[in-house]
């Protein structure tokens, strides 16, 4: 677990919350509680990284709502939902929204933790590929315009030769700009560029 | 020219004769001593013997004993005190036909005096059509109540399995904060991490949470245990407070929001609570039905309103600003087992206008709201 992970708790029942508070603590996990989607909303940024514990029954706004404002905000927490008796159409919602688990109450802590535990590895490979992610995009930017193109050329497999006379310029100064290329972008191989520009580019590659 | 004596009698007889020969009831004439000595078509019709058979035999062949002795005894007694009133008048026996079997007949027996003589005119009317008829509405009656009984067990059952729903909702909330508070402080004890005045603090919650649970069983054993009771005075805000207990967390699992708009001071009605209830409930579930088939995303609401109509009637309406009802629905819904829902019975609505009206008030549906849909009973105002 990466130290700046916590567990958000967002339920409308400050008894749950307490007593999940505690049961936290008891483990050593950073948390947060709210009293309401609201003040989860008002408090919390899409930065955030870990987990959300959230009550899918509150007044005002429930959690499938806030799950939804989460998703249009850009939150990119895993939320386990606390779903109670006869709430199975809602959590099937829920996941089909992108939930990673769901928890029927009352529920046994070996449960949570187990789920809040997979919930915050999941946060952390996706932590993992964001950082990783940035780390390319600003590789990109270190590029030039030529140097762009000619990248764009060889990551659909088009040979030196054909990439000169497209872009009117001599072989040579495309092997000039390739190298230049795969050194800022730090890959030593064509594969590793072109797997690099899929995890930046999920619209166009996958 | 007047017809003579001669023809007059004539003509009489003849018109005697069409109306004895195209009756529907057997005519049959005896003598004193009940041998037969006339029948007209009917009776061949009903008991089966052709004319000849039964001229000269006693009517006890048709009506045997021990009806038969009774009316020989009847036509007995005629004959000591004179009278001139039917012997027997519409009564009801079992005549027998030619084949054997037992025909359901009303007797008419008057005594007639022919040139001196007395003779007997017994008029059989067969009652084994309508006998027929009265044992099929008898048996229909009968199903109909099975079917009514029945009915009403399968809502009871409902009405359990709703408020066991209610109950396991309530009660998860102070179970799994119990359950959470244990295993926290276990865990801060095997850790060795315990601190005393936590631990303290946790088993007081968990005590609190305990009660809480007990609490909440007791609040709906009251509402069970009212359903027991007859008919008795109930101040019918009250009533329609309690309801929503029930199916509360359905409305805001379907984010419906429930108004109640109760007249103050309203006069007590003299019901059976738990099915004047069950009919708020109906009508409540029904609204939430109705909403959560919506699927537009503006507020969804329910009100449930109360206000006295006159000196003798209360009105309860529930409102909802769903799909509304259609005109050809509207036409229908009242039927049993009529039904647009996927699980439905189709008895609710029928079941609630059956005990609204029993209650002696009507539930309809208000035509003119047309923002959603409006059920309403009224309750006449009136004490034991």
């Amino acid at each position: 677990m990466s130290s700046e992970q916590t567990v958000y708790v967002v339920d409308d029942n400050a008894d749950i919350r307490d007593s999940l508070s505690l049961l936290l603590k008891s483990v050593g996990l950073d948390h947060q509680v709210y009293g309401s989607a609201a003040e989860f909303i008002d408090k919390c940024s899409p930065a955030a990284r870990g987990c959300l514990l959230l009550d899918i029954r509150m007044p005002d706004i429930s959690g499938i709502q806030l799950q939804q404002r989460m998703k249009d905000a850009g939150f990119g927490l895993p939320v386990i939902f606390i779903t109670g008796h006869g709430d199975v159409p809602l959590a099937v919602e829920a996941m089909k929204n992108g939930a990673m688990d769901f928890l029927q109450k009352p529920f046994s802590d070996l449960v949570l933790l187990d789920i809040i535990f997979r919930a915050l590895e999941l946060d952390r490979q996706q932590q993992d590929e964001l950082e990783q992610k940035r780390e390319i995009e600003a590789r990109l930017e270190t590029l030039s315009k030529r140097e762009l193109q000619v990248m764009e050329r060889m990551a659909i497999g088009d040979m030196t030769k054909v990439i000169a006379s497209d872009l009117g310029i001599s072989p040579r100064t495309v092997e000039v700009h390739r190298a230049r290329i795969m050194d800022k972008m730090r890959c030593r191989t064509l594969a590793q560029l072109i797997l690099m520009l899929t995890q930046v580019r999920n619209d166009s590659f996958g | 020219m007047p017809a003579s004596p001669d023809d007059a009698a004539l003509q009489q007889a003849a018109r005697c004769k069409a109306i004895v020969d195209n009756a529907v009831e057997a005519i049959i004439t005896m003598d004193e001593n009940g041998i037969v000595t006339h029948v007209n078509p009917a009776t061949t019709a009903i008991f089966g013997y052709p004319p000849g058979e039964l001229i000269g035999s006693s009517i006890a062949l048709l009506i045997p004993a021990p009806p038969g002795e009774e009316l020989e005894h009847s036509i007995q007694s005629y004959l000591e005190t004179g009278t001139d009133t039917p012997v027997i008048s519409r009564r009801e026996l079992s005549g027998r036909s030619t084949d054997g079997a037992r025909i359901a007949v009303e007797l008419t027996l008057v005594a007639i005096r022919v040139d001196g003589t007395r003779e007997f005119t017994a008029i059989l009317r067969d009652l084994s059509e309508r006998k027929l008829a009265e044992d099929l509405i008898r048996q229909r009656d009968q199903q109909t109540l099975r079917t009514r009984e029945h009915l009403a067990r399968l809502d009871r059952l409902y009405i359990s399995a709703e408020m066991s729903t209610g109950i396991a909702h309530e009660l998860n909330q102070p179970l799994t904060t119990i359950a959470l508070y244990a295993q926290a402080c276990r865990r801060l004890i095997e850790n060795g991490a315990g601190d005393p005045a936590v631990e303290l603090q946790a088993l007081d919650r968990i005590e609190k949470s305990a009660r809480q649970a007990g609490e909440i069983i007791r609040e709906f054993r009251g509402l069970v245990s009212r359903h027991k009771a007859g008919h008795e005075q109930v101040d019918i805000n009250r009533l329609i407070e309690n309801c929503p207990t029930l199916i509360e967390h359905d409305l805001l699992s379907r984010n419906i929001s429930l108004k109640l708009e109760l007249a103050p001071n309203l006069p007590s009605v003299h019901v059976i609570q738990v099915q004047i209830q069950q009919v708020v409930l109906y009508l409540l579930r029904n609204a939430s039905d109705a909403l959560a088939s919506e699927t537009g995303t503006g507020p969804k609401w329910i009100v449930i309103r109360s206000e006295r109509l006159s000196d003798l009637w209360l009105r309860v309406a529930v409102r909802d600003n769903g799909p509304g009802i259609s005109n050809a629905l509207a036409a229908r819904i009242f039927q049993p087992f009529f039904t647009t829902k996927k699980n439905g019975m189709g008895m609710g609505l029928a079941i609630s206008q059956t005990i609204i009206g029993d209650h002696g008030g009507e539930l309809r549906l208000n035509e003119d709201y047309r923002a959603g849909a409006e059920f309403y009973f009224t309750l006449p105002i009136r004490t034991a």
